[in-house]
């Protein structure tokens, strides 16, 4: 996806998210992992997931395999920016505080 | 159904979500149709479980609507934000389609997906895996011939009738005599029993006798054979209630052999009347009748 574009509605959804990835913030997750770890459903995890992608907290990649070899499409892989790692800190911190983000 | 026939209709429901993601995928705005599609397809090879694959596929369409009608807001957006100066609705884009149309075409889908079911058999291998097939096992009714037999008169073929007869014996009138046989035609009057009774259980019979307070030997011993120096020992049988008094004249069951003895024996029986210690039988008192001894001994 191309550069941020605008902010993303930090939604209760979104923020099990962003918490998902904050565990281990250098990892690079499938959309399967985060929906078995955030517990959402599958049709609200990937507009959020391209959502914080559109605005740049994310980043995506393909997966580094042969479809062929694997027996099975490439996964997209996420994993958050230096941007939305310290954004991400920063509206978990403000929740914290009691504060809006 | 078959392990075979399981997997191939678990080859048709994969093939079926795949087919169903596909589409809804390739539905989602350019260029993110090609990468939904594989990051969708990849996700479901991931998924284990009909359920599981199910739900993905339903989320995959509700997915693609979300995004649709995300990028349809944010591509009007400038002119939203030109006319109100806002981004407030970018959050809540108008949908390409009404609320009732999409409902509609919910609808119309689980309605083409069971029609689809029902003409392609899912329908019925899905009914047959689910529902546990019944068996049914016919027993064979025995025949039971029944005779009639006259309760009466015994049938030739019996040989020998066995007939519980009771025999009342006043000193032992609560014991039940062993049963009779007897030829056929013998029977008489008697109720004929073809079936053992159970065995009644065994009591415990404690045999009466002179209690605590009975009168003393001596006091009832004749004068007259004191002087004549005559010994022996009567044997009196009394009939007793359960609290100890004679019911009846008491006799002389065995003489010692001299009268004045055998009445001195009496008199202290009947003396006694009141002081008997009672017959038990399983530990309740009754009536009875038994033998006392009286022993005449000069000192």
């Amino acid at each position: 996806m191309g550069k941020p574009t605008r902010d993303v509605r930090m939604s209760f959804q979104t923020m099990k998210v962003l918490e998902t990835f904050l565990e281990n913030p250098t990892d690079l997750l499938a959309g399967a992992d985060v929906q078995k770890r955030s517990g959402l459903a599958s049709g609200t995890l990937y507009p959020i997931l391209l959502r914080l992608e559109a605005a740049g907290w994310f980043v995506s990649q393909w997966e580094s395999v042969d479809p062929v070899a694997v027996g099975r499409p490439r996964r997209r892989l996420y994993r958050l920016t230096p941007s939305g790692l310290a954004r991400a800190s920063e509206v978990f911190a403000s929740f914290a505080r009691g504060l809006p983000a | 159904m078959t392990s075979e026939d399981k997997n191939a209709l678990v080859d048709q429901a994969d093939d079926f979500a795949a087919r169903v993601i596909r589409h809804t995928a390739r539905r989602a705005p350019h260029p993110l149709n090609e990468r939904l599609e594989e990051e969708w397809l990849a996700d479901l090879a991931e998924r284990r479980g009909h359920w599981q694959r199910m739900g993905l596929t339903l989320g995959c369409l509700w997915a693609t609507r979300i995004i649709a009608a995300e990028r349809v807001a944010a591509a009007s957006a400038p002119a939203v934000i030109a006319a109100h100066g806002s981004t407030e609705s970018l959050t809540s884009g108008p949908s390409p389609l009404s609320r009732r149309t999409i409902v509609l075409l919910m609808i119309v889908s689980i309605h083409a997906l069971l029609l689809y079911g029902l003409i392609s058999g899912l329908a019925t291998r899905v009914a047959r895996a689910i529902i546990t097939p019944t068996t049914v096992e016919i027993i064979h009714q025995q025949k039971i011939e029944r005779r009639a037999v006259d309760p009466l008169v015994p049938h030739p073929d019996m040989g020998h009738t066995r007939i519980d007869t009771l025999k009342f014996d006043p000193m032992h009138f609560d014991d039940v005599a062993e049963p009779a046989i007897i030829p056929p035609g013998e029977s008489g009057a008697t109720t004929i029993v073809t079936v053992d009774p159970p065995p009644p259980p065994p009591a415990v019979r404690r045999i009466g006798g002179p209690g605590p307070r009975f009168p003393a030997t001596e006091d009832f011993y004749p004068a007259a054979s004191r002087r004549a120096a005559e010994q022996g020992m009567s044997t009196v049988r009394v009939c007793v209630d359960a609290a100890g008094k004679l019911t009846g004249d008491p006799r002389i069951a065995q003489s010692s052999g001299v009268g004045r003895l055998d009445e001195g024996a009496l008199r202290l029986a009947r003396a006694g009347s009141g002081y008997y210690r009672s017959t038990l039988v399983n530990g309740h008192p009754i009536a009875d009748c038994y033998p006392v001894r009286v022993h005449f001994i000069l000192n």
